[in-house]
């Protein structure tokens, strides 16, 4: 793999770990200014048993409550791998390099797979 | 604010003892946040599990951009450990916490075993074995060694074997929320005969995809909550920088003997609150 690849690789982790951490300490400082927990839009979603909704997090991040920020920024960490997985996918694919693509293109369903079988 | 804090402190320590003992820190933070802050099995085992993630990809950043990482090895090994880590996080979550408490004490003592064997062993610089060969398939590879200031290249052997143990590793990372790198480092270094820099880089970045795919059947199914993991994501990531700037690597024996009393003690004590 060439150097460009690869530093390329080395950002997409610098980003997301960086945006996710931002996230989190956006959300701890939230959570700190807040009044009182009952203020919280989402509570911790195992306590209700259901699954969780994304557009639940989204209004809540819009309305700054921490408990959906701290979901957000897990988010954007766990997606960072998947986004790694993407882009080689891609790579081995305009490198016709189609041993590699075939197994990087079967991890990438896989997770895609689990993610949309977990929603639906 | 005190809970803040004290899983901030939490995940600092665990961060420090993760980069001093050289493991991913699930085998010390599931144990913790179960017998110390008494959350169910699966919340600390999804929290483990996104901490993982968070310093994979720290490691991984840098690792990959000097080419240390073989990153086509990673992507055959993922293929079996993203499906396995997948199945074992739905099996972790129609299990009861007892099972999984039995089964999370038997991979402590595995990894106290494997800490015990390696206590009186030096690092052994082993590169220089693999100057002389030469790459003949996609998965082998070279690397810049820093310390010798040559390209180390390397014949990667036996696959099938590490594919099998990668499986196994990933399985036990999506029931419990470890890393697995316990079982992949020594694969990819004595089976497949890769330099142990590699096999711990290569570890480290499947570690990352792994976790992740696992956690994801977690967040999906609401088995997480997003305060505590958030938190031990954030001590744990100043823990492990702050340890990398302040301490190296211990090379004590009696220290890596006592963690290996803590990690037996602690064995137990899950091993008993599974036994109920």
């Amino acid at each position: 793999m060439n150097k460009k690849y690869r530093n390329n690789l080395s950002w997409i982790y610098k980003i997301g770990t960086s945006v996710s951490i931002l996230f989190i300490l956006i959300a701890t400082i939230e959570n700190i200014v807040s009044k009182s927990a009952a203020n919280t839009v989402l509570k911790p979603s195992y306590e209700s048993n259901t699954r969780l909704n994304f557009v639940e997090i989204m209004k809540g991040c819009i309305l700054f409550d921490s408990e959906s920020t701290y979901y957000l920024s897990m988010i954007i960490l766990v997606l960072t791998p998947n986004i790694v997985i993407i882009y080689l996918t891609y790579i081995y694919f305009r490198d016709k390099n189609y041993l590699m693509f075939m197994l990087a293109f079967m991890t990438m369903i896989i997770i895609v797979g689990t993610i949309i079988f977990g929603i639906t | 604010m005190c809970e803040i804090i004290v899983l901030l402190m939490t995940g600092f320590i665990v961060g420090i003892l993760g980069h001093l003992l050289g493991i991913g820190g699930g085998v010390v933070m599931v144990p913790v946040l179960v017998l110390i802050f008494h959350l169910p099995i699966h919340i600390a085992i999804s929290a483990s599990l996104i901490t993982v993630v968070a310093t994979s990809t720290a490691i991984a950043s840098t690792n990959v951009a000097k080419g240390i990482v073989n990153v086509n090895l990673g992507m055959l090994l993922e293929l079996t450990t993203v499906i396995c880590a997948v199945l074992g996080s739905f099996l972790s979550l129609t299990s009861s916490e007892n099972i999984l408490m039995f089964i999370f004490s038997g991979v402590i003592i595995l990894t106290a075993i494997s800490y015990l064997r390696n206590v009186n062993v030096d690092d052994v610089y082993n590169a220089k074995d693999y100057v002389n060969e030469y790459n003949s398939t996609v998965f082998d590879n070279n690397y810049y060694d820093e310390r010798i200031g040559e390209n180390i290249y390397y014949k990667v052997r036996r696959l099938p074997l590490t594919i099998i143990i990668s499986g196994v590793a990933g399985m036990l990372s999506g029931m419990l929320g470890v890393g697995g790198g316990v079982l992949k480092v020594p694969a990819m270094n004595l089976i497949s005969k890769m330099p142990i820099k590699v096999a711990a880089a290569t570890s480290n970045f499947m570690i990352g995809i792994t976790a992740a795919a696992g956690s994801i059947v977690y967040i999906l199914y609401g088995k997480v909550d997003p305060k505590i993991a958030s938190l031990m994501v954030l001590g744990v990531v100043v823990g492990s920088k702050f340890s990398i700037k302040r301490f190296s690597k211990i090379k004590d024996s009696r220290i890596k003997l006592l963690f290996v009393i803590v990690l037996t003690i602690v064995s137990l004590q899950m091993l008993l609150k599974g036994l109920g």
